[in-house]
């Protein structure tokens, strides 16, 4: 082994001197040793580098057979390493990922498409599996492999990762490469928060990358590296997925190819099973993608499932073999004969293949071949046989499972893949059964789960052991398991829980986990802590599910309790978040508690604008007409938004007593307070005593009292004078007349519609706007040819309006203004017609929307995509196709991409 | 280019034709040759404001600049004569109360009554006429719509304030002022029961589109409004009046106005206090 010097940066690398060369891009330097050390051994020359740009400037000068790259380079992300490799003159180098850190005591599955690598090992796997897929990709003789360096395991075990860097450097490279390994068995997800912008299907995922990377170094509150490091990764296959930033445009266009080529593939076509299998097999993602679909449209096809089931043995390519795997769990039922049959296969990893595929497909006829399967000699391939066994369910594979977790024979770790299986299934077993497991420490997550659905209340006790355990994950488990063990006892004394959580660690214990990331376990939580009926705990709750997805499961914990969670609610009120405080205010408007009202009144008078307006709606709807002088008071002095709630509060007070509240607003406003607010109530009550003092404030000398009258007689409908509705809308103000506008809408007379018509050429824009709505709802052979006029207006609101009345009137001039429409300068505009062309003759439709598929706007296009999809019309394949080609916003792609099914299965 | 501090620039006759033609044919107002020198003088503190150095640019503005109509709304507040007071020819809102609202009344026994005053100005008409209504039992109880209107909107804001000096009360009874104002010092403010049986609005006598909402109306004061108008202007304007007013409806015009020469659509109704005209039709007299 000797030290080289990088040529790009100058760093020391170090290589050995024969075998095929290696490339091995790690920056852990015990990682790089521990696969250093293997490589050697099988009679490989290693070349080690530390990150992504070295490895491109070492392959380029060296030429290496492989490069085995840590799936979380330093400097970039392990795709993009590989898409430069597959780019340019190195393309045939074979590479295999390392995944590293993540999680790396769960069962996981295995990846998919591996982001365009040959193969995947993980980690503590390098000793055994390395260089065994290496020879087998570089068609070298097997290695003779001696016995598991446990040494190197324990190393591997040990590695401080990245110890060689310190502070933010570090956090953000541990970070990149917890990212990096929850994408490697992620993908689907991946590509959905590429594709929506949004990280929701992850969020589980991430908040485990999260506790990890805090029980690998300190991570500062203020900062989340892991949101970070994922945002910057799909920030990256963005960039890959919009190749024209970062590849020639005729490597885009033979990929395209490729994947036009996947989603038009059908049975007739010549060849056209090798032709699936190639694209099968394809070096992007996207064309296996598309391929797998393809093979689905082949179901009735004999020859291919012996060829997929081929596949699965590849041995140099790790894509088709996933993919053949895929496309066989699509096709279903017809080829699990032919996958019992490959069972016997001796190749390991195609056995797990094959277990792996019948598990997804899960027909209870495999069943038998699975369990026959439970003994097999590879660790994996047993641990796959006990996921399917999970996933066909049924006393039969059930059994099986139970009879070898209670052999003496079964190994330790193979039991917690077969409990595993249980718990994933959903099976139920009697405590009695479980009980024999308690107490072993490497199956306790396990056991907790199955003890949580045993429905038998001697399950508490050890369940609430479980809840105090040492690490946090089996905290977490004991936690969810009491939840559900609790609501099936529901109705039976569990007043131990009560007692046992009223003090004491088991209490601090549920406490902790109302901050776990895992909204499941905090939910559970809040459950655990109900069922004590400690109103006390109240607000902890809230303040713990505020902003978090279990708001609803938070608030309806806590209204269990009843009307005593109100005090201490308002007791812990000031010193809580803002956002808790809606919470509170919300909770205690559903409890429904009386005495309150005094307090949410000071709270309605304090300076939180939100406080303010939720204590407000509470006051609405708990107090008695005793608060109306303090209500009025609010809508007098309170900020302009406050009032208006505090207004509408009196309209809800005003709901159980009317002619309180309506009393008290008309003494105000003759005595001359004048207040647009007092409109407000009064229209919200709607009395009919009334009408005279709206219909006179219309003519008040201020516009918003106006504006506030004619809003308030637009409740009493066509009860209100419709002439002074229609004088209104010669007022000098703008805003005045476009009240007036749509306060008419509601009359449907000749005398409205002339209004409308006159209103409609209005010189203010949203006059003209909420005219030509209103026209909407009268009608009529001119209102329509008003419409149509307007829905051609460059002006926008006034275009969408029209279109919005064409759309309710449904005329024959519909057609002609979403003609028009379309082609309007402003994207919403369109987007109203696409939506307005529902009501055209499909044909039609179909042709207008076809065509908006080509506006330069990409959210126009996405919406026609989506009109068309959802419609289920079909375009011509070729048509579409070409779209797909030249289309490079993600989202429209996808848009784009269902509507190219549609015309596949269409034709 | 801007102009210099004090500098006057005139206008020539051929720009005062021009303006005085696209002022007629926005609001129906006509100059007179001999009023060249009102327009000059009233119209001249706009050219600085867009940098003229002379009318015919404005011309071009107001012609066909992007703000035309805001600028017309401009000129209308600086070219209008807005002279109005309260109970102004008191012997024809005698005639009103005493002659004509009975005659209404009998003529239509039910629903509302409906008045317009065309070309408000500040409000005292329409309010003149709210007073009375207040005061006359014949409709007592009978639903009246007063709608005063004005092109400018520096009047109506001044009218829906209600607020007026002793100028205009120099013909109001002080009866009406002590049972219908709260003096303030030196301003007189309208009690709100009167301001509020009156809508105002903001609509030019010429706007065919904007007329179109207002309905059928019983009565119509149009007073010392049409002198201002030119003869094509006044047919227009008179056409419309026809439109509008029920069979039978009353168009009352100011003392030194006619419809002589003008149109003969409507027939003169020589009643006790006045002589006003009358759309023919159902209840009509002559």
């Amino acid at each position: 082994m000797v030290w080289v010097r990088c040529h790009d940066c100058g760093e020391l690398v170090f290589r050995s001197l024969s075998g095929p060369e290696v490339v091995v891009a790690h920056a852990s330097d015990v990682v790089a040793q521990v696969i250093g050390v293997a490589l050697i051994d099988s009679r490989f020359a290693p070349i080690r580098v530390r990150n992504g740009t070295q490895a491109m400037a070492v392959m380029l000068a060296r030429r290496p057979a492989a490069i085995v790259l840590d799936v979380g380079l330093s400097d970039m992300m392990s795709f993009q390493l590989i898409e430069k490799i597959r780019a340019g003159e190195l393309a045939g180098t074979k590479a295999i990922l390392v995944a590293s850190v993540f999680n790396k005591t769960a069962y996981k599955r295995r990846p998919e498409t591996l982001y365009g690598a040959d193969d995947y090992v993980e980690q503590h796997h390098i000793p055994d599996m390395l260089p065994k897929k290496l020879a087998s990709l570089l068609n070298e003789p097997e290695p003779n492999l001696g016995r598991l360096d446990e040494a190197a395991l324990q190393r591997l075990n040990d590695d401080e990762s990245m110890p060689e860097l310190s502070g933010r450097n570090r956090l953000q490279a541990l970070a990149r490469s917890i990212v990096a390994d929850i994408a490697l068995y992620h993908e689907n997800e991946v590509h959905a928060c590429v594709k929506s912008a949004e990280g929701t299907p992850l969020v589980s995922a991430l908040d485990e990358g999260r506790r990890l990377l805090a029980s690998m170094a300190i991570v500062d509150g203020d900062t989340d590296p892991i949101q970070e490091a994922f945002d910057e990764l799909v920030r990256a296959m963005r960039g890959a997925m919009c190749p024209t930033e970062t590849k020639g445009v005729a490597e885009r266009a033979r990929r395209q190819n490729r994947y036009v080529r996947a989603q038009d593939l059908w049975p007739d076509h010549p060849g056209a099973i090798a032709v699936l299998l190639d694209l099968l097999g394809d070096s992007h993602w996207r064309v296996r993608k598309a391929a797998v679909v393809a093979a689905a449209r082949f179901s009735t096809d004999a020859n291919l499932p012996s060829k997929l089931v081929d596949g699965l043995a590849s041995r140099d390519n790790a894509g088709l073999r996933n993919a053949c795997a895929e496309a066989l769990v699509c096709l279903g039922r017809p080829v699990v004969a032919m996958l019992m049959e490959t069972l016997p296969t001796q190749d390991a990893d195609h056995r797990k293949f094959v277990v792996e595929a019948l598990g997804l497909i899960g027909t209870a006829e495999a069943r038998a071949a699975l369990i026959a399967q439970l003994g097999d000699d590879d660790v994996n391939v047993r641990a796959a046989v006990a996921e399917a066994l999970g996933h066909i369910g049924g006393t039969e594979a059930i059994e099986p499972l139970k009879a070898m977790l209670v052999s003496k024979d079964t190994e330790l770790l193979h039991r917690v893949y077969i409990l595993q299986a249980l718990v994933s299934c959903g099976e139920t077993i009697p405590f009695d059964e479980i009980q024999q497991w308690l107490g072993q420490r490497v199956l306790e997550r396990q056991v907790l789960a199955l003890l949580g659905r045993c429905a038998d209340d001697r399950a508490i006790a050890p369940l609430l052991e479980g809840v105090v355990a040492s690490s946090r994950e089996t905290r977490a488990v004991g936690v969810c398991a009491l939840a559900e063990l609790l609501a099936d006892l529901k109705g039976k004394d569990t007043g131990v829980v009560a007692r046992t959580l009223a003090a004491g660690v088991a209490r601090e214990a549920v406490l902790e986990a109302l901050a776990d990331p895992d909204d499941d376990v905090l939910k559970a939580a809040v459950s655990v802590l109900a069922a004590t009926g400690d109103p006390g705990l109240a607000p902890t709750i809230l303040l713990r599910c505020a902003c978090r997805n279990v708001v609803e499961a938070g608030v309806r914990a806590v209204i269990s309790m009843g009307s005593p969670v109100v005090k201490p609610l308002l007791e812990a009120f000031d010193s809580a978040p803002i956002e808790a405080r809606v919470l509170f205010l919300e909770v205690i408007e559903l409890v429904g508690d009386s005495i309150s009202v005094p307090v949410l009144l000071e709270i309605a008078m304090g300076p939180d604008t939100r406080s303010s307006e939720a204590a407000l709606r509470v006051v609405g709807k708990l107090a008695g007409v005793d608060v109306l002088p303090a209500l009025m008071r609010v809508v007098r002095e309170g900020v302009p938004e406050i009032a208006h709630v505090a207004a509408m509060s009196m309209c809800a007070i005003g709901r159980r007593e009317a002619d309180a509240v309506g009393d008290s607003v008309v003494a105000n406003w003759m005595s001359g307070e004048v207040n647009p607010e007092w409109l407000v109530v009064l229209g919200g009550l709607s009395r009919d005593v009334d009408i005279e003092v709206i219909a006179g404030a219309t003519h008040h000398r201020d516009p918003d009292v106006r504006c506030a009258a004619i809003d308030a007689a637009r409740s009493y409908g066509t009860s209100f004078d419709e002439e002074n509705v229609i004088m209104l809308l010669t007022d000098e103000h703008a805003r005045v007349r476009a009240s007036a506008a749509r306060a008419l809408g509601c009359y449907r007379s000749d005398t409205a519609l002339a209004a409308l018509l006159a209103a409609s050429q209005d010189a203010d824009p949203w006059v003209v706007a909420e005219a030509v709505l209103s026209l909407g709802g009268v009608g009529g052979d001119q209102a329509v040819r008003v419409l149509k006029d307007a829905a051609g207006s460059s002006v926008a609101p006034i275009a969408i309006a029209a279109l919005k009345s064409l759309f309710r009137l449904n005329p024959p001039q519909l057609e002609a203004a979403v003609e028009k429409a379309l082609a309007h300068a402003d994207p919403e505009v369109v987007r109203e017609a696409i939506a307005a062309s529902v009501r055209l003759y499909p044909d039609r439709a179909r042709e207008l929307l076809g065509d908006s598929l080509r506006s330069r706007y990409w959210n126009v296009r996405a919406a026609a995509a989506e009109a068309l999809v959802n419609r289920s019309m079909v375009l011509p394949v070729e048509q579409v196709g070409a779209l797909l080609i030249a289309e490079t916003e993600p989202l429209v792609q996808e848009s784009l991409e269902r509507l190219l099914r549609v015309a596949q299965e269409g034709e | 280019m801007i102009l210099g501090a004090g500098r006057a620039v005139s206008m020539t006759d051929e720009e005062f034709r021009l303006i005085r033609d696209l002022i007629c044919d926005f609001c129906g107002i006509y100059f007179e040759d001999s009023l060249k020198f009102l327009v000059e003088r009233r119209l001249q503190p706009r050219l600085p404001v867009f940098g003229f150095v002379s009318f015919r640019d404005y011309y071009r503005l107001i012609k066909y600049g992007r703000e035309c109509e805001r600028e017309f709304d401009e000129i209308v507040e600086r070219v209008t004569t807005n002279e109005t007071y309260f109970f102004r020819e008191a012997y024809q809102l005698r005639a009103f109360t005493d002659e004509i609202l009975p005659m209404v009344v009998a003529q239509r026994s039910e629903g509302r009554i409906r008045v317009w005053s065309a070309g408000c100005s500040t409000g005292e008409e329409p309010y003149s006429i709210a007073m009375l209504l207040d005061k006359c039992p014949i409709v007592a109880g009978r639903p009246v719509d007063v709608f005063g209107n004005d092109i400018s909107r520096k009047v109506l804001r001044t009218a829906r304030a209600g607020m007026y000096t002793q100028a205009s009360f120099r013909s109001t009874d002080n009866a009406y002022i002590k049972e219908y104002f709260h003096r303030d010092g030196r301003t007189y403010q309208l009690d709100e029961r009167i301001r509020n049986r009156v809508t105002f609005g903001h609509l030019n006598l010429m706007d065919e589109n904007a007329l179109a909402l207002i309905g059928k109306v019983d009565v119509i004061l149009c007073r010392n409004v049409i002198i201002y108008f030119n003869h094509a202007s006044r047919a227009r304007l008179l056409a419309t009046f026809y439109r509008k007013l029920r069979p039978g409806g009353f168009l009352l015009l100011g003392h030194s106005e006619s419809l002589v020469n003008e149109t003969k659509d409507f027939e003169l109704a020589p009643l006790t206090n006045d002589m006003v005209y009358r759309k023919p039709g159902e209840g009509s007299l002559l």
